[in-house]
């Protein structure tokens, strides 16, 4: 099953290079290193994040974004509010009533407790943070980072 | 013991061994809560991390012992074991700092402004979308749904609506536009239908006298409407229609186009809306309550970023509106009884330069901005008469007004470490002003200087409290020419007053907050917005005249809140409750002497009483339980008293009557408030409901046949509206909403307006508009 669906996620992956970002959940990530190990990107959204939209609406669909993203990383979307149990890196996280945040977003990408949407991460193979970035990135600005973490 | 435990433990396994338990506890370094700290339960991996508090909870645990593992980078890690046979609370996690294993992380810094829990002043918020679930078309419309504030119409022949502030009439409030004051003394009159929601972001209402920075005749407070700061490409068409009280049809059509690059160095947006609204009738003799309304503006507002720290905004509107009420609407204004008739064309336009520097830590602004209105007016008519010596009159009611102003200024702001900030700054503004009516020999001529300083420190004293002291200093100059028929008043007056204002805020626990201040304001004597407003009575126009000597009034205000505040993800219940003094020294009251002019003219004046005070008390609730419910609530319950009587009608005669005087103020309810309930499914429809509640009021009244002035008590005014709106998303391109509804449902509305030529234009009270029905589409792109 998870093979089949691994095979699936490949092909789609490879075959559309143009246009679109392959967005991975946080999941499937553990499945998709032990099949090819890449760098990773993510970034922690919300729904009333207005530049997490403007990126949506203008960087991400870029064709060249979505090249770099597709084929060098892999490419994790999350939304900061959610109360989905996640396991990362083995580890297994779930939100407590009240919290209005997700641990995971508090451990990846808080700064003193707090979190300001749009913030992304930059991992290594080894789930290592290269950077992190709270911060609007317009196109420019997140070529110039992703071709910094990888060769593509 | 052990024994007896592992028991009382097996015993819960038998009973039940899928119960889940929930632990939580704090993880803190000697003491300081430390927010992110990992917690892993070994040997099922479950994993959380600590909140901004140090604490941290761990759900859905089964029964069982554990190595619960602490985390921190360059931090010792911490293991404890638990055996989890019940909920666990209390759990105490203790890191020692590991200064070897000190990892960097890189992080960008950005900076976010001041969240509204951590200002020393309360700040009152009215959002977007309170305003769209109101049906708020313009700032007049959005302004009642804020505790203390409320907004009346103020004449039945040109629609004149003023806000107030905790019961203070409007010249003691000072509007701002983006935190830069925007509004002469003439634009005020008529400003606040002006400017439309579409633009607003949020209004911000500080409701305590003077400050610092915005000038210091904020005496009851302030209003900030903060625009939309544009990010997205966006664009939207909007068409409203209504109908006022099933009678006059009210149009209002509106386009807006934002563009803003992708590097976020260059942003325009334009704007445009049109409004035409006919006049409405409450009584049926022929003259009107609301007036007819036909606008056109026009605005551009742009923004370059020269380079990473150095942003330049210019902005530009233009309004064109013309008014017109009283009878015979399609007739000449000579040949009718009555007519206000007003055209207004106003030019505004605004620079500003703000630049970072020192790594963010300090900030200029330089600002300018200019405005210009002409004013083309008829205040008069026949009043009823038909004699050769009421055509004359009548023909030479026509008016002409300009108003200049100009602010310009220069501020700096300063962040030092997180426990100080520093803003200081020097404004100046010119506001000159000649309206003249020569039919009347009527003429205001008014030029005020003002040059103002002012310096604001506010200090993180401690963890808990935070103290705002700020100080400005005026120098204003006025000089007035003001004629009237025989009458000639002038003024010339240099003024220098120092206003001081000390805030603190106290973090009582995490979820209770104390503020409490002390402000001083002033204000120069001079023509203020309801001046240059003509209004009529007994067929006859009333002037308002500033007396000999009027002199500057100050104030002194007191003000001390408690909130309350609990967030429990998305549950959220906020509380205020705010306590308010002001006092008033030397107020500028209006008194109707009784005495007129041969040509019949009315003359009120402006004088200085010799003092007042409005005390009272603000309540605000607001509650959303989830993403789909949100309630909001405020009252307000006040005084507000000349400390002595105060002469409102003052016959020349002795067949006029007796003097009218009171200890009260006119037209300022005891108890006033709003609620509204809105409720949205994730998408596709809104629901909501909103009323505003008017207490009982003095009202003064000016009889049609004796001239003699009487005061009145008004009953209660429920001003309920109810909204509908349903989304549709076709494609990922377009959107579209339609919204209906009805404003003031129970159709409560004054009923005993006067009629006729002879009325009493200004006996008008309670809600804005009678029962209306509107429906609206907005077309967007998808946001």
């Amino acid at each position: 099953m998870t093979r089949g669906w691994l095979i699936i996620l490949f092909f789609s992956i490879s075959l559309s290079v143009q246009a679109q970002v392959q967005w991975l959940s946080f999941d499937a990530l553990d499945s998709a290193m032990q099949v090819e190990e890449k760098p990773i990107f993510v970034e922690f959204y919300t729904s009333w994040c207005t530049y997490c939209k403007k990126m949506d609406q203008e960087v991400f669909p870029d064709q060249k974004v979505a090249e770099v993203l597709n084929n060098g990383f892999y490419a994790v979307k999350f939304d900061a509010e959610s109360s989905e149990e996640i396991t990362f890196d083995g580890l297994t996280f779930k939100k407590a009533e009240g919290e209005t945040y997700h641990p995971l977003v508090m451990l990846l990408a808080s700064k003193k407790g707090e979190f300001a949407p749009p913030v992304f991460l930059f991992l290594d193979k080894d789930f290592k943070v290269n950077e992190k970035v709270n911060a609007y990135l317009s196109r420019k600005k997140i070529l110039a980072k992703l071709r910094k973490y990888s060769h593509y | 013991m052990k024994k007896y435990l592992l028991v009382v433990f097996l015993v819960f396994l038998v009973i039940d061994l899928s119960a889940q338990y929930t632990i939580s506890g704090k993880v803190h370094d000697d003491g300081a809560p430390m927010a992110g700290a990992l917690i892993v339960a070994d040997p099922t991996n479950q994993a959380t991390v600590s909140r901004a508090d140090g604490s941290f909870t761990l759900t859905d645990m089964a029964a069982g012992s554990y190595l619960l593992k602490v985390q921190f980078v360059g931090y010792k890690q911490s293991a404890i074991s638990v055996e989890i046979a019940d909920n666990i609370s209390d759990l105490e996690v203790n890191l020692e700092a590991d200064p070897l294993g000190l990892e960097d992380v890189v992080v960008s810094a950005n900076r976010y402004a001041t969240d509204r829990s951590q200002a020393p002043v309360q700040v009152g918020v009215i959002g977007r979308k309170l305003l769209n679930a109101t049906q708020s078309q313009n700032l007049a419309d959005g302004l009642n749904f804020q505790s203390g504030v409320r907004v009346e119409t103020n004449c039945q022949n040109c629609g004149f609506t003023q806000v107030r502030l905790n019961g203070l009439e409007g010249p003691y409030t000072q509007i701002l536009v983006n935190s830069r004051p925007l509004f002469s003394s003439l634009i005020g009159v008529y400003g606040l239908e002006m400017i439309p929601t579409y633009m607003i972001d949020r209004v911000e209402v500080v409701k305590s006298g003077g400050s610092a920075l915005y000038g210091s005749n904020a005496i009851a407070g302030t209003i900030n409407v903060i625009t939309k700061e544009p990010v997205l490409n966006r664009w939207e068409v909007n068409s409203n229609y209504a109908s006022v009280g099933g009678e006059a049809n009210d149009w209002t059509n509106s386009a807006m186009g934002t563009y803003v690059s992708n590097e976020l160095d260059f942003g325009i947006t334009g704007f445009y809306t049109n409004r035409n609204r006919e006049a409405y009738d409450a009584n049926g003799d022929g003259f009107t309550e609301m007036v007819s309304l036909k606008a056109n503006s026009f605005g551009l507002k742009t923004f370059y970023k020269l380079n990473r720290n150095t942003k330049l905004n210019v902005d530009f509107n233009y309004i064109d509106e013309f008014r017109r009420g009283g009878n015979a609407l399609e007739l000449q204004p000579e040949f009718t009884d009555i007519t206000e008739q007003l055209a207004h064309e106003i030019v505004m336009s605004g620079l500003s330069i703000d630049h970072f520097f020192n790594g963010g830590k300090d900030n200029i602004s330089v600002y300018t901005s200019v405005q210009n209105t002409n004013r083309d007016s008829y205040y008069g008519g026949l009043g009823g008469g038909r004699t050769p010596a009421d055509s004359l009159l009548a023909a030479n009611a026509y008016g002409m007004t300009t108003d200049e102003s100009l602010i310009s200024g220069v501020q700096w702001n300063h962040f030092g470490n997180d426990a100080h900030a520093i803003t200081s700054g020097v404004e100046y503004q010119y506001n000159r002003t000649e309206d003249e009516i020569p039919g009347y020999q009527r003429l205001v001529d008014q030029r005020v200087d003002n040059l103002g300083f002012y310096a604001q420190w506010e200090w993180q004293a401690s963890s808990r409290l935070k103290m705002l002291s700020g100080a400005r200093y005026d120098l204003s100059k006025v000089k007035g020419d003001y004629q009237l028929a025989g009458f000639q008043r002038q003024i010339d007056q240099d003024i220098a007053v120092l206003s001081p204002r000390f805030t603190l805020l106290f973090d009582i626990n995490s979820k209770m907050q104390f503020r409490g201040g002390y402000a001083r304001g002033f204000r120069a004597p001079q023509a203020f917005n309801e001046d240059f407003h003509i209004s009529s009575a007994g067929g006859e126009p009333v002037f308002v005249l500033l007396a000999e000597d009027l002199q500057k009034e100050t104030s002194d205000a007191l003000t001390g809140s408690l909130s309350y505040t609990k967030v429990n993800g998305k549950k959220q219940f906020n509380t205020v409750l705010q306590g308010f003094y002001t006092q008033l020294n030397n107020p500028f009251v209006l008194v109707n002497t009784g005495s007129q002019l041969p040509n019949g003219s009315i003359i009120e004046e402006v004088r200085n009483g010799t003092g007042a005070f409005v005390s009272g008390m603000n309540l605000e609730m607001n509650y959303a339980p989830d993403e789909h419910w949100t309630l909001q609530s405020g009252l307000t319950w006040q005084t507000a008293q000349y400390t002595e009587e105060q002469v409102l009608f003052e016959p020349e005669r002795p067949e006029e009557g007796d003097i009218v005087a009171s200890k009260d103020f006119m037209r300022t309810p005891e108890a006033y408030g709003f609620i509204n309930l809105n409720y949205s499914t994730d998408k596709l429809w809104e629901f909501s409901f909103s009323n505003v509640l008017t207490g009982p009021m003095q009202v003064p009244e000016i009889l049609q046949d004796s001239g003699v002035l009487v005061i009145r008590n008004s009953d209660w005014f429920w001003d309920a509206t109810a909204k509908v709106a349903h989304h549709f998303h076709i494609g990922s391109k377009l959107h579209i909403e339609l919204n209906a509804g009805v404003q003031n449902l129970f159709n409560s509305f004054q009923s005993d307006f006067q009629t006729g030529p002879t009325r009493d234009s200004d006996y008008i009270y309670g809600p804005a508009r009678p029962r209306t029905f509107f429906f609206g589409i907005k077309l967007s792109n998808n946001d």
